[in-house]
């Protein structure tokens, strides 16, 4: 039901947020340093845990701004707050505040994230 | 004179063997995941012996030994593996086997290695001497609709008498393939056994192929000794006990899953508890209430205890249960990101990585006091050589 809720939401959201979203790209939400630290350790410590170190997928979705230039800011940051029952995304807003969920969900979309290299052994 | 130089320098070239010998019987393996490398330690010396970088995308990153325990093997979410030789640390062979890996696994004999790969869904399987890709085996499955995919796999795992077992993610399916016969024929295929099996294990004795779900009320236990009986399922529901459902922020990981007293301590979706049941009956036994959605419960080697970390928030705490009165007898903050938990082959000590503080833990594992600790950057998985002589690690 939650769910249903959710998707209603999103979806009455949806036209307000397209033109805003890429206003909203443009001019993230200002962010003290330690907050911003906040986030990124979040990205890393935790939302890697099911979508990659390099947000390239595992048990979760690809976060890479490709897969997520469909959805609006707005959209994004509705998800990481109250996460998606019944597919195991949790709600984020007990751990970030609005202002880092609105900081993360403009991280994702803005910045590509960069494998490292691997060494090449000679013939493979 | 020629004859006296040559001479000296066989006398010289022996005593240095002498020397520098090593075994590897007390070294392991530490994951590094942000910078895509691994170190090498020693578990005598509790020290960093050496460090082997540029090896790709170690984000989940895990590895087998080869049976001699000169080799690791990682299992990286790049697809690639790489065969490192633990007293070098040179990578003696490497090969990009999937796109998307989640584990692996080393034959009973030591031939193959296998990976699970989440994209494409399949598993394959290669020479451990050069890894070569010796054959595909595709996680098909057909969908409600009729349609024909590939699934994810998971809690791929070697198992006696010559056979890997895994689970299909997306199918809901178990599987066996034999190891011996030279085109890797699927043995077994157990279907419907729950809704998104995310990670199994192999018991240490090789008896048991327990599976856990993240959309079923129940936990599959496969018995190798009677295969024909299939997966038993047993509810992950305590009659007993109602504890609210609380987010998790990460999936357990089950190669620790506490098998202790004849007892498996199985971490819950989504709850803060274990649930113990007998390994043998295959029942329910009760809930212990645990600090955190539990992500690994890794008993200590004489399984007299279980030590837990958390997922999310909690993930800065380590918590030690007691087996024998199924109590908690110690909390231990060692900081945010503890993210695994190995004891050294004989149990005198665990090596816990913190990875936010950029730091494994060297705990004693009787008296719970801290003994050391290695710098190790975003330290995740530690793997000591010990593992290479378990079925199922």
């Amino acid at each position: 039901m939650r769910q249903v809720l959710i998707l209603f939401l999103v979806c009455c959201l949806a036209p307000f947020v397209i033109a805003k979203g890429v206003i909203a790209n443009k001019q993230p939400p200002r962010l003290s340093e330690a907050s911003k630290a906040r986030v990124l350790m979040t990205l890393r410590e935790d939302c890697a845990n099911c979508h990659g170190l390099y947000r390239l997928g595992g048990l979760g979705p690809a976060l890479t701004p490709e897969r997520l230039k469909v959805y609006p800011v707005e959209a994004l940051a509705l998800i990481i707050e109250h996460g998606r029952p019944g597919n195991f995304m949790p709600p984020w807003k007990d751990v970030l505040s609005k202002e880092e969920i609105d900081y993360l969900a403009n991280y994702l979309l803005t910045v590509e994230p960069t494998p490292p290299e691997i060494q090449m052994r000679g013939e493979k | 004179m020629i004859r006296k130089t040559i001479l000296s320098l066989f006398l010289l070239f022996i005593l240095a063997e002498y020397l520098f010998a090593q075994g590897t019987g007390d070294i392991g393996v530490v994951i590094e995941r942000n910078s895509g490398s691994v170190v090498i330690v020693n578990t005598t010396s509790h020290q960093v012996v050496r460090r082997v970088e540029k090896l790709g995308n170690l984000s989940h990153a895990t590895g087998v030994f080869s049976r001699d325990a000169l080799y690791f093997f990682t299992f990286q979410r790049d697809g690639w593996i790489n065969k490192i030789e633990l007293l070098t640390g040179k990578v003696v062979a490497q090969k990009k086997a999937g796109d998307n890996a989640i584990g692996g696994a080393i034959s009973q004999d030591g031939k193959y290695i296998g990976i699970s790969n989440y994209q494409p869904g399949d598993i394959k399987i290669l020479d451990s001497d050069n890894l070569e890709i010796l054959k595909v085996i595709p996680a098909l499955y057909t969908t409600k609709a009729g349609e024909q995919k590939q699934s994810r796999t998971v809690g791929l795992v070697d198992a006696p008498n010559h056979r890997f077992f895994f689970a299909l993610m997306d199918a809901g399916e178990i599987w066996a393939v034999d190891t011996r016969t030279p085109d890797f024929p699927i043995l077994h295929q157990w279907k419907e056994v729950g809704n998104y099996p995310y990670d199994a294990l192999m018991t240490a004795d090789g008896r048991y192929y327990i599976t856990g779900f993240l959309k079923s009320n129940w936990v599959v236990r496969l018995d190798l000794w009677q295969l024909e009986e299939g997966p038993a399922k047993v509810s992950t529901i305590d009659p007993n006990l109602h504890l609210p459902k609380v987010p998790m922020y990460k999936v357990p990981h089950l190669s620790g899953w506490g098998i202790a007293d004849g007892k498996a301590f199985t971490p819950m979706i989504s709850e803060e508890r274990l649930m113990a049941y007998d390994l043998k009956s295959w029942s329910p036994l009760q809930s212990v209430p645990t600090y955190g959605t539990v992500v690994f419960a890794v008993p200590r080697p004489d399984q007299r205890e279980i030590w837990l970390s958390f997922a999310g928030p909690k993930n800065d705490t380590l918590q030690i249960i007691d087996v024998a009165t199924q109590s908690s007898v110690k909390m231990l903050k060692l900081g945010k990101s503890i993210s695994h938990i190995q004891f050294t082959p004989r149990g005198e000590a665990a090596y816990v990585s913190v990875r936010a503080k950029d730091k494994v833990v060297v705990l004693d594992a009787y008296t719970h006091q801290q003994i050391t600790e290695l710098s190790v950057q975003g330290p995740s998985g530690i793997f000591f050589t010990n593992r290479a002589h378990v079925i199922g690690l």
